[in-house]
């Protein structure tokens, strides 16, 4: 490991900091971003280069139970894209759900040094965490899946708010988790009743515990923010997929608009609303189905409380995995494709089906425009690039989305050669922004490192910061992404540096250190957390196929790497953990 | 026609993976060209001249080109794999996927092959004039998208799941198939002038199965209702078939599109499947057929 590094004469973009394309040189010790280095500095000519902070990924699906089950359920994905082994790299492939090592290298490859994992039931935690004990290069964190848990339900049933703030501060200090995931609240419980039922809208109550998608969603934002956790709920709202659904994303959206932001991790929002594109559609059918992004984009732009990942479609094949089996059951009666669906006991369930976005279907060419509007017509700094891989399209891809971004010519040389639906039933085609090299800075990486809570030391190059940085070949000031794709420029970094390391060097991986896991120990009083786990242990007698003491994740055995944040009275503390730097091989 | 001859120099134990032998790669070549391609043993790259003795006079035309591989290729996978044209030959056994996803072009193999023979092919001609053992002209595991076009021949029998997700093409077997001949068929025909053991056109929406033979043990959601009906001398694939067949239906089971496959299964050999016909061998009974199918299929090794 260089101990320290000299970025010299880069054309630095960092929105955090207001730097827009400088020429200047960053300096690099131990890890963090300093003022000065010595002149042993190891030093990288960065001339006409960008130089941008590493890029975060907010909702990806990559480790745990779900990706693995859809590994088996996809032998065929393999043969796609094989890459064998080198020195430094593992042999692996895979594109749609690619195996784990090589969501490492391929994240870094394209600049990434941080990356979400979007949806892990707390039963299946264990498995989450031993992928992301062995991925390479990214930092990382676990979303634990919570609305439809029986728990909670029970809880709201009986408007013991307190008790569901210690449950879910109980469930991330047992699962190793980072945020709170709600997806398809009370929806997936209704369909785990009978396959045709879910819930349709804010009100629509759950069958059984007759509590609403509305409590749920308050409840645990409430509980969100009285822990002060790093990130806010991660929402997947209801009917995702179905014409005319807009009206229950804005109706959701607007639950949580009065409770107070109460954490000190820089982020302003108390509500990420994930993969928009899927819950901004309008019509009352697929035959009269149209782009509704206008108003979902209106809506954010207006609200300080709600940040939004686009969850862009890109044509090819796809792999939908997602907890919210009604969405995956309607896939499958649509398509007879190969289906995996399940019941994780009192939590969650999950779907699992492969999918092929065509170019010539209707509805899925205007999905495309619906991502891309979406983006488009929202501020950057609440709306940021995912493709939800690999319900969308795969990671590996970015860079396609990222020139139809920057150039209309990209796009609409796109839109014209596939179903008129794109331009017809969306508002692509009156749209005339582009993005600027800037502008994608900020939705890649400054946008997400906010919302995910982590601005502090990460999505920005000022002094202190971690020196996780990514170096293009392309020198934005002199490029012009609307002529010129940006998909050539930005398909593989020049350097990727992951605290202070390079590990990407000229589009090779050349160093694969393993990075830690980030997990949240929140505290609540100790009368109420005693209570609450009283309560859990008889209750998982009824509900439960293990041993309340097999529930919990063996920091020890599974979460050994892992920066552990502690909460106290409001404030984050972060307690690294030392990990060996040697190389994985 | 050129000829290149591929001379194997002695049997490797593990197994070589040889898709650059193709004459689309080697036209245009010289034989030192050819000599330095590079195949994978197990793990390690080699070079082609490390295993392969090569000769003959190189060619510009892959059309223009046959490959001869004079000797036991048994432990030499993917042969012939994308080919375009031209023509390859084998004078002895050939491991795994051979003439797999071929477009053109056509590939004998004098001995016997071993699975995915043909696999995902969409053109051309692969003459197997021994046995091949399973997945011949199917598809690999997990893929929905088996044989798409092309003549597959097997002089032989062939192992299970011949024709598996075949969409188009026709494969002939003169001998036995083991189990589960085309299932998921989407179209194409199969031809097999044996006996085809169980679970014939399981899950099947289009196409033709003819079987000359015996079919041991039909799928319950066969069609039983048209059982009764008798064809003369049916046509598969654009040519007549002699003899009179049973004409099923199926799968009745497969819900899009149910009973639009056509399975034909000789009325000679078949009385068995008539309704009130003899049953069906019971369970116990299926080991010694599938043992008999296995080591007929295997015998080569």
């Amino acid at each position: 490991m260089t101990a320290e590094l000299l970025i010299k004469n880069g054309v630095v973009y960092d929105p955090t900091n207001d730097v827009d394309g400088e020429v200047m040189d960053l300096c690099i010790k131990d890890g963090k971003i300093v003022d000065k280095v010595s002149d042993n500095a190891k030093v990288i000519d960065a001339k006409g280069r960008a130089v941008i902070p590493g890029k975060v990924e907010c909702h990806s699906h990559m480790v745990g139970a779900t990706p693995t089950s859809a590994r088996i359920l996809r032998p065929e994905d393999i043969r796609v894209r094989l890459s064998s082994a080198t020195g430094v790299r593992r042999g692996g492939g895979g594109r749609t759900v690619p195996t784990t090592w090589e969501v490492g290298y391929e994240y870094a490859k394209l600049g990434f040094t941080r990356a979400y994992e979007a949806a892990v039931t707390p039963l299946y935690a264990r498995q989450a965490c031993r992928e992301f004990d062995r991925m390479p290069i990214l930092g990382k964190g676990i979303f634990i899946l919570m609305g439809n848990n029986w728990m909670i339900m029970d809880y709201l049933t009986s408007r013991e708010q307190d008790k569901i703030t210690a449950y879910v501060a109980f469930l991330l200090r047992a699962t190793g988790g980072y945020a709170v995931k709600i997806v398809n609240p009370g929806g997936n419980e209704a369909y785990k009743w009978n396959t045709e039922w879910n819930c349709h809208h804010a009100d629509d109550p759950v069958p059984y515990f007759g509590v609403t998608p509305r409590e749920i969603i308050k409840g645990l934002c409430t509980a969100n923010e009285e822990l002060c956790l790093p990130h806010s709920i991660h929402l997947h709202v209801n009917k995702i997929g179905t014409p005319g659904n807009y009206e229950v994303t804005l109706e959701e959206l607007n639950i949580t608009k009065n409770i107070e932001v109460k954490c000190d991790s820089g982020r302003a929002q108390n509500t990420h609303a994930t993969h928009l594109q899927y819950h901004a559609y309008g019509g009352d059918s697929w035959g009269t189905f149209e782009s509704k992004a206008d108003e979902i984009a209106k809506y954010i732009n207006h609200h300080d409380h709600v940040t939004g990942d686009s969850g862009n479609v890109i044509f090819g094949d796809a792999t939908t995995m997602t907890a919210d089996s009604p969405a995956e059951w309607g896939l499958y009666k649509m398509t007879h494709n190969k289906l995996i669906t399940g019941d994780t006991e009192a939590e969650d369930s999950v779907g699992i089906l492969p999918f092929l976005y065509s170019k010539k279907s209707p509805v899925h060419a205007a999905m495309w425009a619906i991502g891309l509007e979406l983006q488009l017509l929202t501020d950057p700094w609440k709306m940021f690039v995912t493709t939800d891989h690999p319900n969308g399209g795969v990671f590996f891809d970015y860079p396609l989305v990222y020139s139809w971004l920057m150039s209309e010519k990209a796009r609409m040389d796109i839109a014209e050669n596939i179903h008129p639906w794109a331009l017809k039933r969306t508002g692509l085609g009156g749209i005339d922004k582009e993005y600027t090299f800037y502008e994608l800075v900020i939705a890649t990486s400054a946008g997400p490192a906010r919302a995910m809570g982590v601005s502090k030391t990460e999505g920005h190059l000022g002094i202190g910061a971690k020196a996780n940085i990514a170096i293009w070949d392309v020198n934005p000031l002199e490029t012009d992404f609307s002529r010129d794709s940006a998909v050539d420029k930005l398909s593989s970094a020049a350097y990727t540096i992951k605290d202070g390391e390079v590990v990407v060097k000229d589009g090779e991986v050349v160093c694969a250190p393993m990075a830690p896991i980030e997990r949240v120990l929140p505290q609540v009083e100790h009368d109420i957390q005693k209570a609450v786990e009283e309560e859990i242990k008889t209750r998982f007698k009824r509900y439960y196929t293990l041993q309340f003491e097999n529930y919990m994740v063996d920091p020890e055995l599974y979460l050994s790497k892992s920066d552990r944040i502690e909460v106290v009275s409001g404030k984050l503390h972060v307690i690294p953990h030392e990990i060996p730097r040697d190389v994985e091989t | 026609m050129n000829e290149i001859i591929l001379t194997p120099r002695e049997r490797s134990r593990i197994s070589l993976e040889a898709e650059v032998i193709t004459p689309d790669n080697f036209a245009g070549k010289s034989l030192d060209d050819i000599e330095n391609m590079v195949i994978y043993r197990g793990n390690r790259s080699v070079r082609l001249k490390e295993h392969f003795e090569v000769s003959g006079t190189p060619c510009d035309n892959a059309e223009e080109l046959r490959i001869i591989i004079d000797g036991d290729a048994s432990r030499t996978k993917r042969i012939g794999e994308k080919m375009r044209g031209g023509e390859i030959v084998i004078r002895g056994n050939v491991d795994m996927h051979v003439g797999a996803e071929m477009k053109g072009g056509k590939i004998t193999v004098e001995g016997s092959a071993d699975n995915y023979a043909g696999r995902e092919m969409s053109g051309g001609i692969l003459h197997i004039k021994g046995n091949a053992l399973h997945y011949a002209g199917g598809t690999a595991r997990g893929k929905k998208r088996g044989m798409a076009g092309g003549t597959l021949l097997i002089d032989g029998s062939a192992g299970d799941h011949v024709g598996n997700f075949m969409y188009k093409g026709i494969i002939k077997v003169e001998g036995n198939v083991g189990q589960c001949a085309g299932t998921h068929m989407r179209g194409g025909a199969i031809i097999i002038g044996g006996n085809a053991f169980s679970r014939i056109g399981s899950e099947m929406a289009k196409g033709t199965i003819l079987v000359k033979g015996k079919v041991h043990l039909t799928t319950a959601s066969l069609g039983y209702g048209s059982i009764g009906r008798r064809v003369r001398d049916p046509e598969v694939d654009g040519t007549m078939v002699r003899g009179e067949f049973y004409e099923l239906r199926g799968d009745m089971g497969y819900e899009p599109k149910c009973g639009s496959g056509i399975i034909y299964a000789s009325v000679e050999h078949n009385e068995h499947i008539l309704p009130g016909g003899a049953d069906m061998p019971p369970k116990r009974n299926m080991l010694p057929y599938l043992k008999m199918y296995h080591s007929e299929i295997r015998g080569r090794c």
